[in-house]
C-alpha cells in the first residue's frame, strides 16, 4: 500500500496542504501544539498548580508536552478525517480513487507530524536539562501505534458517517475535550477523587497516555499492556474498515 | 467475434431523495446494513448491453436521461443499485470537465494524480509528460493552479492525458464541446486514429454528426431506460426524428380515418407498400360523398414539418380510379428520389374535383435508412473537379 502511487500522491497532497497556503503554514505543525502547550501550562501549571506525579519528575511543561502531542495527533486526525470525504468530493465522485485512502492519508500525515514534533521537543528538553528519556522515542512506539490504529478506525467510521449525518464533526469537539480532561494529560490522576479514579483509570486512553509518560519521562521500557492496547486498537481499526467498506461505495448518492 | 470489453448486466440505479439536512441516521443504518433503497429517483432502469473490442458505441438521449450516471457506473465511480458491470482491459474515462482536478494545485500536480488514477505512474509517466503537455498546448500554464485555467485549457489537459494512456476502452462524456474548433479537430483526428488502431470508444454526445462519424453502434436512453439499441445510423435517425417530432409538437395533424365523421371528400386508406433509399410505393383510396371524382395531394415532409416535395393528381393531370362503391383509388411510385437517410412522413390530402379545396389529411411515417453522413434532405447530383481520389 505504501508503494501504491495513488496513496503516495494523496499523502503528498496532505503534506503540501499543511505546509502551503498561509504565511505561517511551514511552522504551524510545530507552532500550533506549542501554543496549546503554552495555554495549558499557564492555566493548569501556573494558575491551578496541577501536581506532577513524583515518578515523572518535577517539570509540569514536560509532563504536559508528552501527553499533549499524542493526544493532539489523535483528536486532530479524527476531526480532520470527519470531513475528508466531503472535502474530496470532486475527486471521489468523479474518479475511481480507492476511498479508504482519503481518511488514511489524513491520519498518517497527522500522526507522522506530531510524532516527529514530540521527538524534536523531547531532544530539545533533554538538551535544556529537563528530566527526559530519549529512549522514550522508541519505547513509546507501541502506545503511538495503538493510538494511531484507534484514530484510523474512528476516522473511517466518522468520515463515512459524516456524509450521511452531517452533525458528527460538530459533536467530536466537545467529546474529545471531555476525553482529554479525563486521561491525565493536563494533571496527574492523583488529583481525581478516589470515587471517580477507577473509572478514569479503566479508560484505555488513560492507559495510552500513561504509557507515554512512563516511557518518555520515567524511562520505562516496553510493557505487556502495550500488547493489549495495540490488539484492542487493531480491533477498532478493523471494525472501522469493515463499516467504511460497506458505506463508502454509496456515499456518492449523498455527496 | 472480438472479445467483450464491457458487459453491462441489467443495471439499475436509484438515487435516494435527500433533504436539506442530509440523509440522517436512518439512511446511515440502511447503508451500513446493506439494505436496498425502497424509494427514490430511478435514474437507470434495467440497462443491458455489451461492447466488444473495436466496436465503438455512442450513448444518446435528452438531458437527464441517465447518460452520465451510466458512464459513471461503467467507469467504476458509482455503484449500481442492481445489476453489475464487467470490464476487461484498461479503461480511460473523461467524465466531466476537469473531473478530479483540484483547483488549488498546478496543472502538473493535478496531472500526476490524474495519471496515477488511470494507472500511469513512475518512469512511464515521466516519459510521457512532454507528450501530454505538448498535446494540451497550454505552455507555461502547466505550473499555474488549475483555478486560473480557462475551461478550454482544463479540457485540453484532461484529453491530453487520455491520448498518452491509449486505454483499451475510452469513455468520454460530451467533453469535446468545450474546446475551440482547432482543438476539437485535433481530438477528432486523434480519436479516428485511435479507432483505426483498434481502440474502442464509448461516447456520449449530442452531436449526431460525431455519433455517426465515430461510432458503429448506439444506445438511446430515454428517462433512464433503453429506448433503442442498434447501428449508430439507425439510432441517430430515430433520435433525430424524435426531436423533430417533438419540435413540431402541437402542430401535429391528426389523421381522421373514421368514416362517419368524414367531410365531403376524405382519405379512407393510405398504405406505404415499400420504401427504401431509392424510392417509395404507395396506394390508397379517397371517398366522395357526392360521387364526383376527387383529386389527391401527396407530399413528403420531414418529421419536423419541413416540406421536401409535394404534388397532386391534378398537377400531374391524372385521374383516380373509381371502384364503383364511391371509393376512388390511387397508386404511385416515387423512384430514384435521392432522399438522405432520416425519418419522414408521407402526407395525403383529399382535394375537391377542381383541385382547389383541401378536405382531409392522413399521414404515414417512414424511414430512409442508410449510413450517409451527408447533410440536408436530398442528395443533389454533383461532380468533383479533382484529379485524385482518397
Amino acid at each position: 500500500m505504501i508503494r501504491n502511487p495513488l496513496f503516495r500522491a494523496l499523502v503528498e497532497r496532505e503534506i503540501k496542504n499543511r505546509f502551503l497556503g498561509g504565511a505561517l503554514s511551514p511552522v504551524w505543525w510545530l507552532a500550533q501544539p506549542l501554543l496549546s502547550l503554552g495555554v495549558y501550562a499557564l492555566v493548569f501549571g501556573l494558575f491551578m498548580r496541577a501536581a506532577v506525579p513524583a515518578r515523572y519528575g518535577d517539570s509540569f511543561v514536560a509532563y504536559l508536552a508528552v501527553g499533549l502531542w499524542p493526544w493532539l495527533a489523535f483528536a486532530e486526525s479524527v476531526t480532520r478525517s470527519a470531513t475528508s470525504l466531503i472535502a474530496q468530493a470532486s475527486l471521489i465522485t468523479k474518479t475511481a480513487l480507492p476511498r479508504a485512502f482519503v481518511p488514511l492519508s489524513t491520519v498518517i500525515v497527522t500522526f507522522a507530524l506530531n510524532w516527529l514534533a514530540l521527538a524534536v521537543i523531547v531532544v530539545l528538553f533533554k538538551v535544556l536539562g529537563f528530566s527526559m528519556h530519549v529512549g522514550g522515542i522508541l519505547f513509546s512506539l507501541p502506545a503511538w501505534i495503538a493510538l494511531f490504529l484507534t484514530a484510523l478506525g474512528l476516522a473511517w467510521i466518522v468520515s463515512a458517517a459524516q456524509v450521511l449525518v452531517r452533525d458528527i464533526d460538530g459533536m467530536l469537539g466537545p467529546l474529545f475535550m471531555l476525553l482529554s480532561f479525563v486521561c491525565g494529560i493536563q494533571y496527574g490522576l492523583e488529583s481525581i477523587p478516589a470515587a471517580w479514579r477507577d473509572i478514569v483509570l479503566a479508560n484505555p486512553f488513560t492507559q495510552v497516555i500513561e504509557r507515554m509518560h512512563d516511557t518518555y519521562l520515567a524511562g520505562v521500557g516496553f510493557a505487556i499492556v502495550d500488547a493489549y492496547l495495540v490488539a484492542g486498537a487493531a480491533l477498532i481499526a478493523w471494525l472501522g474498515y469493515a463499516l467504511f467498506k460497506r458505506v463508502a461505495p454509496h456515499v456518492d448518492d449523498y455527496l | 467475434m472480438s472479445e467483450i470489453l464491457l458487459a453491462i448486466d441489467h443495471v439499475s440505479k436509484t438515487f435516494p431523495r435527500i433533504g436539506r439536512h442530509g440523509a440522517g441516521l436512518g439512511a446511515l443504518w440502511r447503508v451500513a446494513m446493506a439494505k436496498p433503497l425502497t424509494e427514490g429517483f430511478n435514474a437507470l432502469k434495467d440497462i443491458h448491453f455489451s461492447v466488444r473490442r473495436g466496436e465503438s458505441f455512442a450513448l444518446v438521449g435528452e438531458n437527464g436521461a441517465g447518460k452520465s450516471t451510466l458512464l459513471k457506473i461503467i467507469a467504476g465511480v458509482l455503484q449500481p443499485s442492481q445489476g453489475s458491470v464487467a470490464r476487461t482491459g484498461t479503461v480511460g474515462a473523461l467524465l466531466e470537465l476537469g473531473a478530479g482536478f483540484h483547483p488549488e494545485y498546478s496543472g502538473r500536480e493535478n496531472l500526476k494524480l490524474a495519471a496515477a488514477l488511470q494507472g500511469l505512474v513512475g518512469p512511464a509517466y515521466e516519459g510521457k509528460l512532454d507528450e501530454i503537455v505538448s498535446f494540451a498546448d497550454i505552455g507555461e500554464h502547466i505550473d499555474a493552479p488549475i483555478k486560473t485555467y480557462s475551461s478550454g485549457m482544463v479540457v485540453r489537459l484532461g484529453f491530453a492525458l487520455v491520448t498518452a494512456l491509449k486505454p483499451d476502452l475510452l469513455i468520454t462524456d460530451e467533453v469535446l464541446a468545450v474546446g475551440d474548433e482547432s482543438f476539437q479537430n485535433k481530438c477528432i483526428t486523434w480519436m479516428e486514429r485511435y479507432l483505426a488502431e483498434g481502440g474502442t470508444l464509448l461516447l456520449v454526445s449530442h452531436s449526431l454528426y460525431h455519433v455517426k462519424k465515430l461510432t458503429q453502434r448506439a444506445v438511446w436512453l430515454d428517462h433512464g431506460a433503453m429506448r433503442m439499441i442498434g447501428s449508430a445510423n439507425d439510432v441517430a435517425i430515430a433520435y433525430q426524428a424524435f426531436h423533430e417530432a417533438k419540435q413540431a409538437g402541437a402542430k401535429q395533424v391528426t389523421a381522421a380515418t373514421d368514416e362517419s365523421v368524414l367531410g365531403q371528400y376524405a382519405v379512407t386508406n393510405l398504405q406505404i407498400e415499400h420504401s427504401d433509399a431509392d424510392g417509395l410505393t404507395v396506394h390508397g383510396a379517397l371517398k366522395s360523398r357526392d360521387g364526383r371524382r376527387p383529386h389527391v395531394a401527396l407530399g413528403i415532409i420531414r418529421m419536423d414539418g419541413t416540406p421536401v416535395y409535394g404534388t397532386t393528381s391534378e398537377i400531374d393531370q391524372t385521374q383516380l380510379q373509381d371502384d364503383g362503391t364511391g371509393k376512388f383509388k390511387f397508386a404511385l411510385t416515387f423512384s430514384d428520389w435521392r432522399l438522405l437517410p432520416g425519418a419522414y412522413k408521407l402526407r395525403a390530402h383529399a382535394l375537391d374535383p377542381e383541385g382547389m379545396r383541401l378536405y382531409d389529411t392522413v399521414e404515414r411515417d417512414f424511414t430512409v435508412s442508410g449510413d450517409s453522413r451527408e447533410q440536408g434532405l436530398v442528395r443533389l447530383p454533383h461532380v468533383w473537379d479533382a484529379p485524385h481520389r482518397l
